[in-house]
């Protein structure tokens, strides 16, 4: 899979722990060693195998949650953490939006945040305003045109009414600045 | 009104932009039915039972008389004519071209109008009085709150995927005029003890198939915290609003759901992360808005003018019993000695509740420039409103009015129906709403010219999405359908004003035939039983809904149940 991020579009270099450990022979899971590399587990695998994960001081750990997690659990990981991604089940459900807003702005999530799941091209500006800095957009949209496209619905608006996660100034703001700069004049 | 400064100006042109983008990409098959439904229903786009529909944005009702022409443009150049003006002072446009569609968003930018989440499961059109700045009874102007909450809810990046629809409405005055409390958000202008202005908070009131009056969650909240409440207000219903089920996923069940206790907590402690944040308004943001609404030029008359005026509008009532009707009906008070609002009636008998064609509304676009400082309103009830009209200006008015069909005397009254556009044009509508309204307005016409039945409001919906908002109507009419057939339910004592309340169920529904008989009976039973002025929901509210079920259902056999 392609990801939209900072750096343009990149490969996927993390490796993702399937769901469900403790429901299937969590005796054995439990032991089993963690592959190599950067790895992005969910929840529940964080709350089985939290330990293991953080043994290695040297790896690059991720969160994947979806919508019904109780997210600020983890939030005494975040310092450990190079990445959350945040699961879309639907284009249409809007909680990961204020999930992100939340972890950026109020908990100073400074590592990536990746929107995952039903990921479509004509939510990324939405998306980038709220804090995610890396998208992964659904297969149909994967291929090189298509995240040209993607690309190119980032830069649709120029301007906005609100201040959120990402730094740029609002129109409220603009508007006080020249305000203030015909005073000054 | 709001003069859009470069900033909207930039943002509108480039919605319109990304729209063309979106239906070209659509049309070349690129785009899903479902992902391109998602996407143009937040530009007020439905693809309805003949052809879409085009919802246009009239931020909380007000106009221009530039504006209005556009909006009779569209009608003739992309419609068939004529526009419906909406319950959510909007304008719906029952017939334009798919592909033609970013064409019209562009010209109504040329104007500074748009259609921006005119529907979509986002912050909708916000509403209010249509007397705001004018009404003597007002505690403050509502609308450059308006204008900044549209502001802020305008393509809001955490707030664009709702659970489901979301509509706030702000009041200026402690009448209610704006249907505040069936509202997801109800703000309420309020002057505290020290005399301060702000709002009192109302959550979780709606319509649609679980009615509710919404409950006050907050008596003060000063103006410079409206934008971070709201968005605590938001951000709770966002993340905890429930997505499983369409039926359930307004706010009013979230709140029903937690108990308004438990929602208001919730809502309060997300509001003290925020509240001192770069959202709270400083005192320059509130005094720019408030400097864009300046009162219209007024120029009060002089005793002798006033003396004079007033001779030659008794003169006129004398002679002309319709003119007389209309001065009694359809002015309103002024807090401007001098002037007067003047409603313009968009339910002439047999004309669909709402509608105006290119032709009325260019009419009335020059009598605003003529006669009211260039403004329009649009009303709650489907109506238009002149808000600055001089009184010695009136009987020239009324003859440029009633010549286009417009001087209707009956707003407020039986003829002045709310309504639905029903299964003429909507594709969610199972029965008819229009074809309804009109047969009680040919039937009870002559009634209400015989016994003044006085203030009196039906509201029609053609199905239980309630768009007609017939919970509110002191006596509504639901339309349901009933294995092919069209029935009609009654419920009476609704009211949408500071008295809020759900009208009470009358019994069974009826066939589409005996819906006038019924409405009969109900009048009839009213016109018996009324004390001296006692309007139709002061008699209902004493005698209660026992002695009209009974006449309805006893004692006329015609009526039985179904």
């Amino acid at each position: 899979m392609k990801i939209l991020g900072p750096q343009g579009v990149t490969d996927n270099t993390w490796r993702s722990l399937p769901p469900g450990e403790q429901e299937t022979a969590p005796e054995i899971k439990r032991e089993a060693p963690l592959p190599d590399g950067d790895l992005l587990a969910p929840a529940d695998v964080w709350r089985t195998r939290r330990d293991a994960l953080l043994a290695h001081p040297g790896r690059r750990l991720g969160l994947l949650l979806h919508v019904d997690d109780p997210w600020e659990e983890f939030l005494p990981l975040l310092p450990r953490l190079a990445l959350i991604a945040l699961n879309f089940p639907a284009f249409n459900d809007g909680r990961p939006f204020s999930t992100a807003r939340l972890l950026r702005e109020r908990h100073a999530f400074r590592g990536e945040l990746r929107a995952v799941g039903d990921v479509r091209r004509d939510q990324l500006f939405f998306m980038r305003r709220c804090g995610f800095d890396a998208f992964c957009l659904v297969p149909e949209q994967q291929s090189p045109q298509a995240l040209e496209q993607a690309l190119s619905a980032l830069r649709e608006f120029s301007v906005h009414y609100q201040s959120a996660a990402n730094s740029s100034t609002d129109i409220f703001q603009l508007r006080r600045d020249h305000a203030a700069l015909k005073t000054a004049k | 009104m709001y003069h859009y400064d470069q900033y909207d100006e930039t943002l509108v042109r480039e919605r319109v932009e990304q729209f063309r983008e979106q239906t070209r990409r659509f049309l070349a098959g690129e785009l899903s039915d479902e992902e391109f439904k998602a996407l143009r229903l937040r530009n007020g786009l439905y693809l309805q039972r003949h052809a879409p529909m085009l919802r246009v944005a009239i931020p909380y009702g007000l106009l221009n008389a530039t504006q209005l022409g556009m909006l009779a443009h569209i009608a003739r150049r992309y419609d068939r004519g004529s526009g419906h003006f909406s319950t959510r002072q909007n304008i719906q446009y029952n017939w334009p071209r798919l592909e033609e569609v970013p064409d019209i968003l562009a010209e109504l930018a040329t104007v500074q109008m748009h259609a921006i989440q005119t529907s979509g499961n986002c912050i909708r059109n916000i509403t209010t009085d249509h007397l705001a700045g004018i009404a003597p009874d007002e505690v403050a102007d509502p609308r450059p709150y308006c204008e900044l909450i549209r502001q802020w809810s305008t393509l809001h990046p955490e707030f664009s995927f709702l659970p489901r629809k979301f509509k706030i409405a702000v009041s200026g005055s402690p009448h209610d005029r704006a249907a505040l409390q069936v509202h997801d958000i109800g703000l309420c202008l309020v002057r505290n003890a020290r005399g301060g202005i702000g709002f009192r908070v109302l959550v979780g009131g709606g319509q649609g198939r679980t009615p509710c009056i919404g409950v006050f969650i907050r008596e003060f909240l000063e103006q410079r915290h409206l934008l971070s409440y709201l968005e605590a207000i938001l951000r709770v219903y966002n993340l905890h609003g429930r997505r499983d089920n369409i039926f359930k996923a307004r706010i009013k069940i979230l709140m029903r759901h937690l108990g308004a206790e438990e929602f208001t907590r919730q809502v309060e402690s997300e509001w003290k992360h925020i509240r001192d944040s770069v959202l709270t308004l400083k005192p320059a943001d509130i005094e720019r808005f408030q400097a864009c609404f300046p009162e219209a030029p007024y120029a009060e008359p002089t005793d002798e003018v006033n003396t004079r005026v007033e001779a030659d509008c008794r003169n006129l009532r004398e002679r002309n019993p319709h003119f007389a009707a209309w001065m009694k009906n359809s002015i309103v008070a002024h807090k401007t000695p001098g002037y007067n609002a003047v409603y313009i009636s968009l339910k002439a008998p047999g004309q669909v509740p709402g509608d105006a064609s290119a032709e009325q509304m260019e009419v009335v676009a020059e009598l605003a420039e003529r006669y009211s400082a260039g403004e329009i309103r649009v009303t709650h009830s489907q109506n238009l409103l002149l808000g600055h009209v001089r009184r010695a200006d009136l009987p020239a008015l009324w003859a440029a009015l009633d010549k286009q069909q417009l001087a209707t005397p009956n707003i407020g009254l039986l003829g002045d129906i709310i309504c639905c556009p029903g299964l003429d044009y909507c594709s969610l509508a199972n029965t008819a709403s229009i074809s309804v309204a009109n047969n009680i307005q040919e039937h009870f016409e002559q009634m209400d010219y015989l016994h003044d039945l006085g203030e009196l409001r039906i509201n029609i919906s053609g199905c239980m999405n309630a768009c007609g908002h017939h919970h509110v109507g002191h006596i509504g009419i639901l339309g349901v359908d009933k294995r092919g057939q069209e029935f009609y339910q009654f419920t009476l004592g609704g009211s949408s004003r500071e008295d809020a309340a759900l009208g009470d169920r009358l019994g069974p529904a009826v066939s589409k035939q005996q819906v006038v008989e019924v409405v009969q009976h109900i009048l009839k039973l009213y016109l018996e039983l009324r004390e001296p002025g006692e309007l139709f929901l002061d008699t209902y509210r004493r005698i209660g809904l026992q002695p009209f079920k009974q006449r309805v259902y006893e004692d006329s056999r015609a009526t039985g149940s179904h």
